[in-house]
């Protein structure tokens, strides 16, 4: 209540099932505000007054995008790191990054690029032709790069779901199910290990075949020119290399005017000629000596290394082959497993992997569709870019036109630039992220020196490193993977460069036992420069968690429902 | 002597944009994602082996700087401009050892285009190396040779 008004908060949110029932949230909202009628005489809408400096305030100490990072679930973070929520990682990281206006400015451009196109007409015969092709073209690209993202988010909701099954699989101790399952998740680690030594060694088999070609097509000059040189070195061509008498010892005799035998060299007298003659001779080669004799040993190098090309070639071959059998096997075992998940006499079984099956072949089938529609795009991307030269080419050839190629320019280079400038800051974000996430999360993990690195790659797919070197996201235990969420949304936080409260609703939610009172024991050093308020229930909340945390709690408060008045009270129990 | 700083390759500015373009870009293209520096020396290479080198026409576009060459890529350069003069001194002219090699990538460029587009049946890398094998076989040949 503020000067005898009762203000009313209201939250509202917005959703919508879509036609394959889902159900998807639009919006969220929530205003403050009281009646201009206080007795309520009528229940009209237009009676209530809206206090919007209380949006503005919180809009000021915290912008709306990125509040989910200082308020928020902390049962549902465990989300942030399973496979296909590299969308939702991006997205954050977007957020943080506040760059809308410069997304603003690029849509704003972009629209005005299209605009001063549809004004050309008719200057060039060509122009209207031109314009026509690259609306049409500029059409199927917002279709196409519409496509892509929905399949995006179905790949990544097949992705949930699979993992959801999955980890079903796992806590089902019954018919060896759990091994099963077990085994099922290291081997699609290996696969995916070896997806990426493959591209790794078929990137490496065209590397080699490219330079190995140069030099090979380059092998007759670079013979000629080794025994060119090495005929100077051995004498056999004259003068040679390096020269036997030094130009410098025969500068000197011409600058005193005298031979070392005595005889005078006065200008124009034939000693001199003669010397001067030899000194023309050597004086170039003495400049090329050094470079010639690193060149003859450079040369020799390449011509031994690529004596080899084929056998190496073979060699890399060899090991691709190998690799790719490898994957084979892993997925022939692969299937052996789901058959013999399938096989089990338990209907829940059978259907969840028939389940799993289906979202597997989907996800495969969404990422095949979306490789060959980004295929499609940066094709017809590469046509507007041509089409775009040859307009403005077109014109060009009208000098009345002048002033709208120019603006065109402009509007074309600046929106190139902008999202030039957008990749970059979303770049130096992420790396921010990685960077303080990694902080965080050695800071806050019990484990001291078992893991070294956090990595977040250009896919905004996140990776743990291990002392070893080893990737081991997919084997973090729930209070590991709950540690690692934490630090996300604090280096999100950090980084955001705003200094409000955090807020986190149920931190202990999915943790059991002694990962719990290990977490517990590292809230302390969590955030330690922020207000931290736990939202935390009863069966989180032991005794021992308590006595781990209690040198950083300050205020302590219990919420009691009473039954009686049908209201929580706010209880304080531990004042600072 | 490594290429001076300010040393850059060039390359015809409509050549740039159609052959090294596409030859870079396609996805029918073996040499996607390929650097223009190696598609400039492969380009070179086959212009060498095929005898064929033709002088610029403007206007020209700066591919890369001479300086982003390693060693062994600089000397294949200028052992083709040392083999193509049959003297050591044309070391003393940078300009002159870019101008041979340009002139040769100039001719080879177009050949590599006609090798992965030319519609020709089979993979383009593997007549590429068939050109190459000619040599491997000659080098082979030779060592036998020497050997005994």
């Amino acid at each position: 209540m503020i000067n005898n008004q009762i203000i009313f908060f209201e939250r509202t949110i917005c959703i919508s099932r879509s036609a394959d029932g889902r159900i998807e949230e639009h919006e969220k909202t929530w205003r403050a505000a009281y009646r201009i009628d206080k007795n309520w005489e009528s229940y009209s809408g237009l009676n209530w007054k809206e206090m919007t400096q209380f949006n503005n305030l919180v809009s000021h100490i915290l912008p709306k995008g990125i509040r989910s990072f200082f308020f928020f679930d902390g049962e549902r973070l465990d989300n942030f790191f399973r496979k296909g929520m590299e969308y939702e990682i991006k997205n954050a990281i977007m957020k943080v990054c506040q760059i809308e206006l410069l997304d603003r400015c690029i849509d704003h451009l972009t629209t005005k690029f299209k605009e001063l196109q549809r004004n050309i007409k008719g200057t060039t015969p060509d122009t209207d032709r031109i314009s026509k092709e690259i609306e049409i073209l500029s059409q199927s690209k917002e279709d196409l790069e519409s496509e892509i993202e929905k399949l995006s988010k179905k790949i990544e909701e097949a992705q949930r779901n699979k993992e959801d099954i999955e980890e079903k699989l796992r806590n089902y101790t019954r018919f060896n199910v759990q091994d099963l399952q077990s085994e099922r998740d290291w081997l699609e680690s290996e696969v995916d290990k070896l997806d990426e030594k493959i591209g790794k060694k078929e990137k490496e088999v065209k590397r080699h075949f490219i330079s190995g070609i140069i030099f090979l097509l380059g092998y007759d000059a670079l013979k000629k020119t080794y025994e060119l040189i090495d005929r100077k070195i051995k004498g056999v061509d004259q003068p040679p290399i390096p020269p036997d008498i030094k130009d410098k010892f025969l500068k000197d005799l011409l600058m005193h005017r005298r031979c070392i035998c005595g005889t005078e060299l006065s200008e124009g007298s034939l000693q001199r000629k003669a010397i001067e003659k030899l000194l023309n001779s050597i004086e170039p080669l003495s400049r090329i000596s050094d470079e010639a004799m690193d060149g003859y040993y450079k040369i020799s190098n390449i011509l031994d290394e690529y004596k080899r090309f084929t056998s190496k070639r073979k060699e890399l071959e060899e090991e691709y082959r190998e690799l790719i059998k490898e994957r084979k096997e892993k997925s022939q075992r692969l299937k052996e497993i789901s058959e013999k998940l399938k096989g089990i006499p338990v209907e829940e079984i059978q259907n969840l992997e028939n389940l799993r099956n289906s979202f597997e072949d989907e996800i495969r089938k969404c990422i095949a569709e979306r490789s060959q529609k980004e295929l499609q795009l940066k094709g017809v991307e590469d046509r507007i870019k041509i089409k775009n030269k040859e307009l403005l080419k077109e014109i060009e050839k009208d000098k009345k036109q002048r002033k709208l190629r120019l603006k065109l320019e402009l509007c074309e280079k600046s929106i190139e630039e902008l999202k030039n400038i957008k990749e970059e800051v979303a770049r130096s974000v992420r790396e921010e992220v990685e960077q303080k996430t990694k902080e965080y999360f050695l800071t806050l993990h019990w484990k001291k020196g078992a893991f070294k690195d956090i990595k977040i790659n250009d896919n905004y797919e996140i990776s743990v490193i291990s002392r070893l070197g080893t990737e081991c996201l997919g084997t973090l235990s729930a209070g590991e993977r709950q540690i690692l969420a934490l630090s996300f949304m604090a280096a999100l936080s950090s980084v955001s460069g705003f200094e409000a409260p955090v807020i986190i609703d149920t931190p202990l939610g999915r943790i059991s036992g002694e990962p719990k009172e290990k977490i517990a024991k590292s809230l302390p050093k969590y955030l330690q420069k922020t207000q931290l308020t736990l939202l935390i229930t009863d069966q989180e909340y032991t005794s021992t968690v308590r006595d781990n945390m209690k040198e950083r709690i300050g205020k302590e408060f219990e919420l009691r429902y009473n039954e009686d008045e049908i209201a929580t009270e706010i209880i304080e129990i531990r004042g600072g | 002597m490594v290429f001076s700083p300010e040393a850059v390759i060039r390359v015809e500015k409509k050549k740039r944009e159609k052959e090294y373009e596409e030859i870079s870009n396609s996805p029918h293209s073996p040499f996607r994602d390929a650097l223009f520096k190696d598609i400039f020396l492969v380009a070179m290479v086959i212009g060498h082996h095929r005898g064929i080198r033709s002088p610029l026409k403007g206007p020209y576009h700066d591919l890369f700087r001479a300086s982003v060459l390693n060693s062994n890529e600089e000397w294949l350069i200028k052992s083709i401009a040392i083999a193509e003069k049959g003297d050591l001194d044309v070391l003393l002219n940078e300009k002159e050892v870019l101008k041979i090699a340009e002139e040769y990538a100039n001719a080879g460029i177009l050949v590599l285009y006609d090798i992965i587009f030319g519609g020709a049946p089979g993979d383009p890398l593997k007549r590429i190396e068939a050109e190459a094998m000619e040599i491997i076989h000659t080098i082979s040949r030779s060592e036998e040779d020497e050997q005994g």
